[in-house]
């Protein structure tokens, strides 16, 4: 193909968030035992309610075994050469405004696309932004705590509302979920809370944007977002890393709680680093994300974008317990390169006439491995529930993989579960039409993807929606030729 | 000799990925004892039970594994039995089943150590044959074992039925199937499982396809107290072609599990995979067909429709198709429905005045119409209708 030079220097532009920031910072040595986990907890200042919490975590996770059912190859994960705590160093208690953050920090955040600067942040979207093991900077906080609106970092809301947080940590995803939630619910130690109160509509935009930037550590922060009766939030989240030749561990998890007539809708980009073109590098996404629609009328919508990480080892799930609860997943997942995703959801009906929808593609180039696993099971007492899945798989080379693992539980004799999907390349028709109507082959292609892709980003939010566009483009550029 | 004697590998159960859905409960106690050969009484009994013959085909009749020179036709040439006990050492087991690959292969491997026999089937160069085989289970263990095997240009219509000599005894089967279809051969296979409702059904179906060959396959499972289907074919041959069609009709507390694992392995390669399955009762259905595309496999076509349809207020399917692609010039798809009967439909008939449940029954028959369109011998179609009718009750058969 002519364009081959030209598709080869677009590959080869790589990684746009790939820098370091040097900045001083605090951090334990690595290790991992019951002493680490009461250190993170002191550090933190946290009541002992919550060291117990997570000493239990830690001691049941030593019982247990790194999962191997996904279609994913990790290295092995040396889990004492980790460092779990590493935060950038602060010269007052606490930044008690964004006068008091680091300006090193703040212009990391500017390179990223996050100013956090309020005069001249997108109109509309409050910030909470985590570099490595904290929370540096929440934005928006007087205008939201105005609104009833509690958004604040995970360790802000354990001095602050730790009723609250009693209450629901844990009860979406227990400690003893899966080996990765384990040792997030022992050693996590940053995050996002956010609670919205009876009957209020968040009035902005939430945004976390999580950063890892020291070398040998892990990245566990948990986010929890409650949403009470007849509320309404929207958030968004993003992610990046640095260009190291080490695999760097993030394992996360996201509890979402929907009240009656609740509405969470949960949107991610992301871009963790995902290794360099011969699979060196890059970050273990192994993340655990589930929320409960608890009361009727309820509605949990997943929005995802994968572009980034090594491995992805994800399923964003909603459990429907409510009478007429909605749960929806939307998700965009690449795997280029030697990027591996195992990624997909879990749909449980529980309550009455609860609804899912599940749409996925999926888009594999180079040596890609991308998996789609999902679950819909439909309980005796979801009577008249619904679901309907389309996962559609892309793929771009003759080295690639695409796989589809559905797995359909139905108990209901009442309830309709529909799925379709599909496999495929990019039509020679389709690419021909474009080409002989004068667009190069790699605006032909980043079309087709785009129209592929656009039930999914229709569901994103704009500004992100727009960077999602842009980051598949970069992400496949050259990967036709 | 329990089980944990027999054999170092272990018995699949339910967390093992492939037998989540099937019904293992009491086989880690069960004694797999080799089968007792079939006395002249038991085989008069089974005479008694025979269902009519077919004209066009030869019959043999499998009593617990042992082939019935007695209830059989003639054996053309071709055709044989062999006896485990004659022959070589390096013969009386199968060789991929001496050591177990993986638990999918565990029920393969126990009767390779336990059939006394096998029978062989050896279709030369562009013969054509029709045969149908009768596995007709009595008491305790049964363990009938095929090799089949078809040479360039062969044609082979081939029905194979399970049944009981009586209506409760408990019985386990476990068969397995070794099928070698040569370039340009082609295979026409029905198979019909309709034990009685106390027994208890396992089989393993390794096919390989060559160049150019054929199969179609089509199952009808109706009977077991719990039955479970393994399936594992490889396209070996480029451009060869499946055409799989199931239907599992399950009541009362059946389990009816399948796992078919198809794997395309040469260019070309052309899949089309229909499932139905009608669970009423507490009854559960379980599928998982698992296609893989290897990265030698460009051109394959694989395709998926699985529907299942839940009349009974317990009842329960679970299915899984897969698909796994390793190749970018591929068309492969798959869909897949759960769902009631459609009261658009019913109300269409009741209001011409149809009962109800001929109604039902009449729609029922429609979901495995699909299926049961794909038998391809007019007199073998009309006979499972009819053996059928019992699960529709009310409905038309003709």
């Amino acid at each position: 193909m002519s364009d081959n030079a030209q598709l080869e220097a677009l590959v080869s532009r790589g990684y746009a968030h790939g820098f370091v920031t040097e900045i001083e910072s605090d951090s334990l040595p690595p290790g991992l035992d019951e002493d680490t986990v009461r250190n993170i907890s002191r550090i933190k200042n946290e009541p002992q309610f919550l060291t117990d919490w997570r000493l239990r975590a830690f001691r049941h996770w030593q019982t247990m075994r790194e999962p191997e059912w996904a279609h994913v190859r990790p290295h092995p994960v040396d889990y004492q050469a980790l460092s779990y705590y590493s935060a950038p160093k602060i010269k007052t208690d606490g930044p008690k405004s964004l006068a008091d953050v680091d300006p090193k920090l703040l212009e990391t955040y500017a390179k990223l696309g996050v100013p956090l600067h309020e005069r001249a942040r997108l109109a509309g979207v409050a910030v909470d932004a985590v570099f490595d093991s904290v929370s540096v900077a929440t934005t928006f906080k007087d205008r939201l705590e105005k609104a009833g609106v509690i958004f604040c970092s995970f360790s802000d809301a354990v001095q602050k509302h730790p009723a609250l947080l009693e209450k629901y940590l844990g009860t979406v995803v227990p400690q003893a979920d899966n080996f990765y939630a384990c040792l997030n619910s022992a050693v996590f130690s940053d995050g996002s809370f956010v609670y919205i109160p009876k009957g209020v509509r968040c009035p902005m935009e939430l945004s976390t944007y999580f950063r890892i930037n020291a070398a040998n550590t892990g990245q566990f922060e948990r986010t929890l977002i409650i949403a009470d009766e007849g509320s309404h939030v929207s958030y968004l989240e993003g992610c990046t890393a640095p260009m190291r030749d080490e695999n760097q561990l993030h394992a996360a998890v996201v509890e979402l709680v929907a009240e009656n007539d609740a509405q969470i809708k949960y949107s991610t980009v992301q871009n963790w680093y995902p290794g360099d073109e011969n699979g060196i590098g890059g970050i273990y996404n192994f993340v655990t994300k589930r929320g409960e629609c608890r009361g009727r009328n309820s509605r949990i919508s997943w929005t995802q974008v994968e572009t980034g990480s090594a491995i992805t080892w994800k399923y964003p799930s909603c459990v429907l317990k409510g009478e007429n609860s909605v749960g929806e997943f939307y998700s965009v997942a690449l795997a280029n390169n030697y990027q591996q995703a195992d990624t997909g959801t879990k749909m449980i009906h529980i309550g009455p006439n609860t609804r899912s929808t599940i749409v996925s593609k999926g888009i594999s180039a180079g040596h890609g491995q991308n998996t789609y696993r999902g679950l819909v099971k439909i309980l005796p007492t979801a009577h008249g529930a619904r679901n309907f899945t389309q996962c559609d798989s892309l793929l771009m080379g003759t080295q690639c993989g695409a796989h589809t693992f559905p797995y359909v539980e139905i108990k209901n004799s009442t309830a309709t579960l529909e799925h379709e999907a599909s496999t495929s390349r990019i039509s020679e028709d389709q690419l021909f039409y474009c080409i002989q109507r004068g667009i190069s082959a790699e605006d032909a292609v980043n079309m087709i993807v785009n129209g592929f892709c656009k039930s999914v980003f229709k569901e994103l939010p704009m500004e992100f929606a727009v960077e999602a566009q842009n980051l598949l483009a970069v992400s496949l550029e050259g990967a036709v030729g | 000799m329990t089980i944990a004697q027999t054999n170092a590998h272990r018995l699949p159960t339910n967390r093992d990925e492939h037998w989540k859905y099937a019904k293992l409960r009491g086989l880690d106690t069960h004694n797999f004892l080799a089968a007792i050969e079939p006395t002249t009484t038991t085989t008069s009994a089974v005479a008694s039970v025979l269902p009519a013959k077919i004209p066009e085909l030869t019959r043999v009749v499998l009593i617990d594994g042992y082939f019935s020179q007695h209830l059989s036709d003639p054996l053309p040439q071709g055709l044989s039995i062999k006896v485990k006990n004659t022959l070589p050492d390096n013969k009386k087991t199968r060789s991929a089943r001496v050591v177990p690959q993986s638990v999918d292969y565990y029920f393969a491997s126990l009767n390779s150590q336990h059939a006394a026999q096998v029978f062989e089937v050896r279709l030369s160069t562009q013969t054509r044959y029709t045969l149908e085989i009768l596995c007709i289970a009595t008491s305790g263990n049964s363990y009938p074992a095929l090799d089949i095997e078809l040479y360039e240009g062969a044609t082979l219509i081939l029905i194979e039925e399970h049944l009981n000599a009586t209506l409760e005894t408990f019985t386990l089967t476990n068969l397995s199937v070794m099928l070698t279809v040569g370039a340009d051969a082609k295979i026409d296979y029905t198979r019909v499982q309709k034990q009685n409702f106390s027994a208890q059904y396992f089989d393993t179906l390794e096919i390989t396809l060559a160049d150019r060959a054929h199969c179609q396959l089509v199952s009808v499972a109706s009977g077991a107290a719990a039955s479970r289907s393994t399936v594992l074919l490889n396209h070996q041959g480029t451009n060869s072609a499946l055409q799989w069609q199931a239907a599992s009709l399950a009541q009362g507390a059946q389990v009816n599990d399948a796992y078919v694992r198809i794997t395309h392995s040469a260019p070309g390669a052309r899949t089309k995979q229909m499932f139905r399955g009608i669970a009423s009762g507490r009854a559960k259905i379980g599928f998982n067909g698992h296609m893989q595309v290897t990265a030698d496999a460009p051109g394959s076509s694989a395709d998926q429709s699985i529907k299942c349809l839940l009349t009974g207020v317990e009842a329960e399917a679970n299915v899984r198709p897969q698909l796994e692609i390793y190749t970018d010039d591929v068309r492969a798809t798959h869909g897949a429905t759960v769902g009631k009967l459609d009261n658009n439909m019913l109300f269409y008939m009741l209001s011409r005045g149809i009962p109800e449940v001929t109604a039902q029954a009449l729609l029922k028959w429609a979901f495995i119409a699909d299926v049961i369109a794909k038998i391809s011998l007019p007199l073998v179609r009309e006979k499972i209708q009819q053996s059928l009718s019992a699960q529709f009750p009310g409905g038309a058969q003709e």
